[in-house]
């Protein structure tokens, strides 16, 4: 199984390799993007990507010196057509500065992409929202030699997906997330990506939120943060702390919650022991969220899933064994315990519960 | 778009009540565009196309995103649906696949899910939009759909498009209609994301990622309100395993018809 890792700084590209990445996935946002509606991929914003095509050059050359692949995300939506136009020049810009593949979810950008560059990488990212094979085929048949698939199926729904896709496309190879997966809305049908800054109410509130998400359509409306207090309360609808209040339809009833979030879950979610099924299920990439994380926090996940990849190779028959390692593993990296609410996968979430019962 | 012809009006409705329906009411809309759990069985699905039928209402049946145990279920689905030949909303890019490759007798619709993405979920805003600048900012910055897109639609038989009450189809001028392309409009609620990991699913204080091991349709009998936050001066809406704004007819309402909007689409979630 192969590390995919995620990379927005030029400097990181080898401390990533060292640490054991075998493959490294990146954006660039450059000012063009801010002329037209939407965004090239979907962490836009917050520091996640590089910030110009000559830094795209230097980790390729980086990368390719050390024998190490890079893939450019142009994985957003792209229905206008202002907006596919610059995801194809960026697309060709990036093949000119030496990636080795694309992460895309637009349909027609894929079949473009397959078109254009045959011989590159062609992954169908998690907003393709594949959840069944039908439409992993579907990937496939378009030009996706790979498939990411989404964070929100269990090991139980992964595998059949799986299974399945060894007959409808067995050509196709897949992908699974193990670090870093927090929210609990579907990534690819979400509208809450963007973050949009806490505003006051009236009626500037809707407006200053669409010039975040656009600023080159509305010029004075939108501010970056700039302070830390700013850079903080500048988050997504989904982040944000409500007041829920949650009432019985058919029976009176009413309760209140403070600080309630509708997205994240505040914790950095793992799917490491994942990878103990993942094997045998054919997956061959994991995937590492953390476009935007500090280095010292990407090189550490990939430390612990080269690790992991290690103890699966001494212990792939008991997963007993492996998850108990994997924990003494993740302390020793982390230097925090590994936690029940930490796994992302409820069936282990469940089972970890139990053991403390 | 002839602005005289009547709007169509449709209600999303678990199960035929026995009194009748509104007047106006004259399709009816059965499924769920977001959870694979609230989808009614086979049988049910036939009882209902049949209840429909004999009361002289058209049928929209309404799918969600799905795993491989939704698709196998929806499979059942359109073969009970296929000699009705309706329409089925499609929310998931398999299940248009299956419907393209092995239902031709049923009709695509695009869903809301698909559309949703094009715009952000509090474009109806008269606050927005009733102060022109805005508005006018998006037709400069030619908030024009690829043809690209168009193809797409054509390729996989799609003749209507639905949206949230989003201003969506004003934005886009008579890109739509031009396409031949039929939009509905669905009111009230306007969706922000959905979860697998529902809300009301689990048994309190433990942790919604069991949520996705089973599930009790708790939603049916439980609502969630979320106050201040990103939109201060309005109200989220947590229904089942989707968040909505509440959007109401909007103030654009007179104009439907004139975008080539003809059809309104009461959601009763």
């Amino acid at each position: 199984m192969r590390i995919t890792a995620p990379l927005d700084k030029v400097e990181e590209a080898r401390p990533l390799i060292e640490a054991g990445a075998d493959e490294l996935y990146c954006g660039v946002s450059h000012p063009g993007w801010a002329r037209v509606p939407g965004s090239p991929n979907l962490r836009f914003r917050s520091g996640a990507n590089l910030k110009s095509f000559e830094e795209l050059r230097a980790v390729t050359s980086a990368a390719s010196g050390l024998g190490v692949p890079v893939l450019f995300t142009l994985n957003a939506a792209c229905h206008f057509a202002e907006t596919s136009r610059l995801a194809l020049e960026d697309m060709d810009r990036a093949a000119a500065s030496g990636v080795n593949g694309f992460i895309i979810s637009d349909q027609h950008l894929l079949a473009e992409a397959r078109r254009r560059y045959p011989d590159r990488a062609l992954t169908a990212s998690s907003f393709c929202n594949c959840f069944n094979s039908e439409s992993g085929a579907l990937a496939a048949e378009l030009g996706a030699g790979r498939l990411v698939l989404p964070r929100d199926l269990t090991l139980e729904e992964t595998a059949k997906v799986c299974n399945k896709l060894k007959e409808k496309a067995p050509g196709l190879r897949l992908e699974a997330f193990v670090q870093n997966i927090t929210c609990r809305n579907v990534n690819g049908y979400c509208r809450c990506h963007v973050p949009m800054g806490r505003f006051p109410g009236g009626w500037r509130t809707p407006l200053r939120s669409l010039a975040a998400m656009w600023p080159g359509l509305f010029p004075g409306y939108f501010t970056a943060p700039k302070t830390r207090e700013e850079r903080f309360s500048a988050e997504p609808p989904c982040l944000m702390p409500y007041r829920a209040r949650l009432s019985g339809v058919l029976q009176k009833s009413e309760r209140t919650i403070e600080n309630f979030r509708m997205g994240e879950e505040r914790v950095l979610g793992c799917a490491a022991c994942g990878i103990f099924h993942f094997k045998r299920l054919g997956i061959e990439y994991l995937k590492i969220v953390g476009r935007g994380l500090p280095t010292t926090h990407k090189v550490q996940d990939v430390k612990f899933l080269a690790g992991l990849r290690g103890i699966l190779d001494e212990c792939s028959e008991d997963f007993e064994v492996f998850s108990k390692r994997a924990r003494v593993l993740r302390e020793n990296i982390y230097g925090s315990p590994c936690m029940p609410t930490d796994c992302h996968y409820p069936c282990m979430l469940k089972a970890r519960a139990g053991e403390r019962r | 778009m002839n602005a005289e012809l009547p709007l169509e009006r449709a209600r999303h409705l678990r199960e035929l009540p026995g009194e009748p329906l509104p007047e106006a009411c004259s399709r009816l809309y059965a499924g769920d565009d977001f959870c694979e759990r609230l989808l009614p069985e086979a049988e049910e699905l036939r009882r209902l196309a049949e209840q429909a039928a004999d009361r002289g209402l058209r049928f929209t049946f309404l799918t969600p995103y799905c795993t491989e145990d939704g698709m196998e279920n929806l499979k059942r689905a359109f073969g009970v649906l296929a000699p009705f030949g309706c329409e089925v909303v499609v929310n998931d890019p398999g299940v248009l696949r299956v419907l393209n490759r092995d239902f031709q007798s049923l009709t695509p619709v695009l869903g809301r899910l698909y559309t949703s993405l094009l715009l952000p979920p509090y474009f109806d805003d008269r606050r927005v939009f009733g102060r022109g600048g805005a508005l006018r900012s998006f037709r400069m910055a030619k908030l024009n759909l690829s043809d690209s897109y168009f193809s797409f639609l054509k390729t996989n038989r799609i003749s209507r498009a639905e949206f949230d009450n989003v201003f969506a189809p004003p934005l886009f001028g008579d890109r739509f209609s031009s396409e031949g392309i039929k939009l509905s409009l669905y009111l009230p609620f306007t969706y922000i994301s959905t979860t697998r990991r529902c809300l009301f699913a689990p048994e309190r204080g433990v942790s919604t990622k069991l949520a996705l091991l089973g599930c009790a349709r708790g939603c049916l009998e439980q609502r969630m309100l979320l106050e201040g936050g990103h939109y201060p001066d309005r109200r989220i809406h947590v229904i089942g395993n989707a968040q909505f704004l509440k959007n109401g007819s909007g103030w654009w309402a007179h104009d439907w018809r004139k975008w080539g909007v003809d059809r309104v689409v009461d959601f009763a979630r």
